[in-house]
C-alpha cells in the first residue's frame, strides 16, 4: 500500500514493550462500510504509561482510540474486527458489555463537552448512575484536585461548568472521566481546541496522572507527543507504521515514513 | 518599511512638509479604484425595498388580527358574564351559557395531552436516538412529514370508523380525544425530533463514555436539554386540538348538551362547535352569544400558549448553558 513500507516488511517487527499491559490490540481492522479505515493493527500499551498516536489526517488514529472503548458502537457502519484484550478479556467478544468497558476505559473528547449542569453534577452523575457507595463531597474534591482545577473552582461547585474556560472546561472533563476511577484514560486530541497556557497545564497534568492511569492520547501536535509521551505509534493511512520508545520514533525512526513525518515533510 | 513608503507618498504629494517629519495632514485617496462598479445607491435602494415589503408583510397580519378581534370585543364582550360560563346552552339566546362547551374542551384537551404527548414525545426518541439509519426509517420519516398535512376533516373519518366503530367507544369523549391525538401526533413527532437533533452530540457521547446506558443518557441529558423546544411543539399542537371542529363534528359530537361529561364515555361537545352552531342560527342574540364564545376561547389559547412560553424560560434557566 505504502511504497518504501512493502519493501522492508520483511525486516519490521512490532515493537514489544514490556508487560504488563493496559491494552492489547492484536490485528485490529476497522472498516467503515467499504472504507478500511485501520489495518492489522498490533499494538501493547503497558501499564501507567502515556502512550501517543500520531500521523496525518485521516490516518485512522481516532478510529483506532475510539474502538478501544467501544465508541464507535455508534458509528453508523463501522465494523471491527481482529481482538483488543483489556484486563485479559477481549473487549469485543459477544458476551462483553460495552457499558462496563467504557466504565473502565474513559475517554476525553476533542471539544470539551461538560454536561449543562453544575461542576459538582458533573463530577457526581457518572459514579451515581454506576453505583458508587463512597463519599460524594469527597470523589468531587479528589477528582477536582487529580486534574488540578480545584483551586479554580473549589467555592463555586454548584455553579454552571459552561461557565468555565475552555481550558477549565476540559480539565473538568479530565475530572469527570478520573472520578470513574477508570483503568485507562482514552484522549481524542485533548488540547486541540485550547490555547498554548491551558495545553501546557493539562500536559503537566498528564504527566501526574499517569502514575495512576493508563492514558492513551491522539495528536497533531508532534511536540505534545514528545514532550509527554512514553511510548509513541504512527499511524500511515490505516496502518501502524512505527511504534516504539517516544525518543526512538522521533530521533532515530526506524521507517523512511516516519522520518519524514517527524520531522515536518508532511503531515 | 511599508510606514516609510505611505508617508513620504503622501507629505510629498500634499506639498506641506513634514514637521521633524511627521506628516501633519494625511492625503486624500479616492476610496474606490476605478475597475469597480459598485452601484451602492442602487443595492441600498433594493435593501430598503425589501425592508418595506418585510413590515408591510407583518402589518398586514396584525391588521388582520386586530379587525377580528375588533368586531369580536365589540359584538361579545357585553355578553361576556358568570352566568355566560355557568349556563348551559339554551333555546333562549339570553340564558344560553357555554358550560357543557367549556367543560368539554377541558376535559378533552386535558386527554388529548395524556394520550399524545407519551406517544408522540416517544416515537420522536426512539426515531431520532434509537432507530438506525435504514430504508424503513426513511419511509416511516416521510410518512410521518406527510400526515402533518392530511386534512383535519380526514382524521374526522378515520374516528369514525377507527374509535366510535370499530373500538366501539361511541360518541364519547374518548373517542374524540383519541381522533385529536391522531391529528396533532404528526406535528409533535417532527418539532419533538427537531429538538432533539439540537442536543449537541458531545453531551450524549460524554455520558455514554462514562458507562452510561442510552436510557440514562437521554432520560439524564438528552431530553432535559431538548425539553423547552419539545414543550414549545406540544402546546404549540394542543392549543391546535382546542381550537379544532371539523373532525369532532365528524365522529358526532353533539352540538347541543345540558350537562357535563362525567366519564371519558360520555357524549360531549367542545367550544368550537358551540360557537358554530350558535353563528349558524338566525337570530342575531345567538351571533352576540357566539362572539361572547369566541372570546372565551381566545383567552384560552392565550393562556394555554403563556404557559408554553413561561415554563420553556423556566426550564432553560434550570439548564445552567
Amino acid at each position: 500500500m505504502v511504497k518504501g513500507i512493502e519493501d522492508k516488511m520483511g525486516e519490521r517487527r512490532p515493537f514489544e514493550p514490556s508487560p504488563p499491559y493496559a491494552i492489547e490490540a492484536r490485528d485490529v481492522n476497522i472498516a467503515y462500510g467499504a472504507r478500511r479505515a485501520v489495518l492489522d493493527v498490533t499494538l501493547k500499551v503497558p501499564e501507567h504509561t502515556i502512550v501517543a498516536l500520531i500521523g496525518p489526517s485521516g490516518c485512522g488514529k481516532s478510529t483506532l482510540l475510539r474502538s478501544i472503548n467501544r465508541m464507535n458502537d455508534f458509528v453508523t457502519g463501522a465494523k471491527v474486527s481482529g481482538e483488543i484484550l483489556f484486563r485479559g478479556h477481549n473487549i469485543y467478544e459477544p458476551a462483553a458489555d460495552p457499558v462496563l468497558i467504557r466504565r473502565q476505559i474513559g475517554m476525553v473528547f476533542q471539544k470539551p463537552n461538560p454536561f449543562p449542569t453544575s461542576i459538582r453534577k458533573n463530577i457526581t452523575w457518572g459514579p451515581k448512575i454506576n453505583g458508587f457507595q463512597g463519599n460524594y463531597d469527597e470523589l468531587v474534591e479528589t477528582s477536582l484536585r487529580r486534574a488540578a482545577l480545584w483551586d479554580e473552582v473549589a467555592g463555586k461547585l454548584d455553579e454552571s461548568g459552561l461557565a468555565l474556560s475552555g481550558g477549565q472546561q476540559q480539565r473538568l472533563c479530565i475530572a469527570r472521566a478520573i472520578a470513574m476511577d477508570p483503568d485507562v484514560i482514552l484522549m481524542d486530541e485533548p488540547c486541540s481546541a485550547l490555547d498554548p497556557s491551558s495545553t501546557l497545564k493539562i500536559e503537566n497534568l498528564l504527566l501526574e496522572l499517569k502514575d495512576r492511569f493508563t492514558i492513551i492520547i491522539v495528536t497533531h501536535n508532534m511536540q505534545q507527543a514528545r514532550r509527554v509521551s512514553d511510548y509513541t505509534a504512527f499511524m500511515y493511512q490505516g496502518e501502524l507504521i512505527e511504534y516504539g520508545p517516544t525518543d526512538e520514533v522521533f530521533e532515530t525512526p526506524r521507517q523512511e515514513l516516519t522520518r519524514d513525518y517527524v520531522s515536518g515533510r508532511f503531515g | 518599511m511599508m510606514t516609510d513608503y505611505e508617508l513620504t507618498q503622501g507629505s510629498a504629494s500634499i506639498g506641506s512638509p513634514p514637521i521633524n517629519g511627521v506628516a501633519t495632514q494625511s492625503r486624500q485617496v479616492p476610496l474606490e479604484s476605478r475597475q469597480w462598479r459598485p452601484r451602492r445607491t442602487r443595492r441600498k435602494y433594493v435593501g430598503y425595498m425589501f425592508l418595506l415589503l418585510t413590515l408591510a408583510a407583518t402589518l398586514l397580519g396584525v391588521a388582520a388580527l386586530y379587525v377580528l378581534l375588533e368586531s369580536v370585543i365589540s359584538q361579545g364582550w357585553a355578553r361576556l358574564s358568570w352566568d355566560f360560563i355557568s349556563n348551559f346552552p339554551s333555546r333562549i339566546a339570553s340564558r344560553a351559557g357555554i358550560k357543557a362547551a367549556l367543560f368539554g374542551s377541558i376535559y378533552l384537551t386535558g386527554l388529548v395531552a395524556v394520550i399524545a404527548i407519551p406517544v408522540g414525545v416517544g416515537a420522536a426518541v426512539y426515531l431520532e436516538e434509537f432507530a438506525a439509519d435504514t430504508k424503513w426509517r426513511r419511509v416511516i420519516d416521510i410518512n410521518i412529514a406527510n400526515l402533518a398535512g392530511v386534512p383535519s376533516i380526514v382524521y374526522g373519518m378515520l374516528g369514525l370508523m377507527l374509535f366510535v366503530r370499530i373500538c366501539a367507544f361511541g360518541h364519547s369523549l374518548l373517542a374524540g380525544a383519541c381522533t385529536m391525538s391522531l391529528l396533532i401526533l404528526p406535528v409533535i413527532i417532527v418539532t419533538a425530533r427537531e429538538a432533539l437533533k439540537t442536543v449537541p452530540n458531545g453531551v450524549r457521547l460524554a455520558a455514554l463514555g462514562l458507562g452510561a446506558t442510552k436510557w440514562q443518557t437521554i432520560r439524564a441529558h438528552v431530553l432535559p436539554t431538548a425539553l423547552p423546544g419539545i414543550l414549545t411543539g406540544v402546546i404549540l399542537s394542543l392549543s391546535r386540538a382546542v381550537g379544532e371542529t371539523a373532525p369532532l363534528l365528524m365522529i358526532g359530537a353533539l352540538s347541543y348538551m345540558a350537562f357535563v361529561p362525567e366519564s371519558p364515555m360520555d357524549d360531549f361537545t367542545v367550544l368550537p362547535i358551540q360557537i358554530f352552531n350558535w353563528s349558524s342560527r338566525p337570530q342575531d342574540e345567538f351571533r352576540v352569544a357566539a362572539a361572547a364564545g369566541i372570546l372565551v376561547l381566545l383567552a384560552i389559547l392565550l393562556t394555554v400558549n403563556s404557559c408554553a412560553i413561561f415554563m420553556r424560560m423556566r426550564f432553560q434557566r434550570k439548564m445552567q448553558w
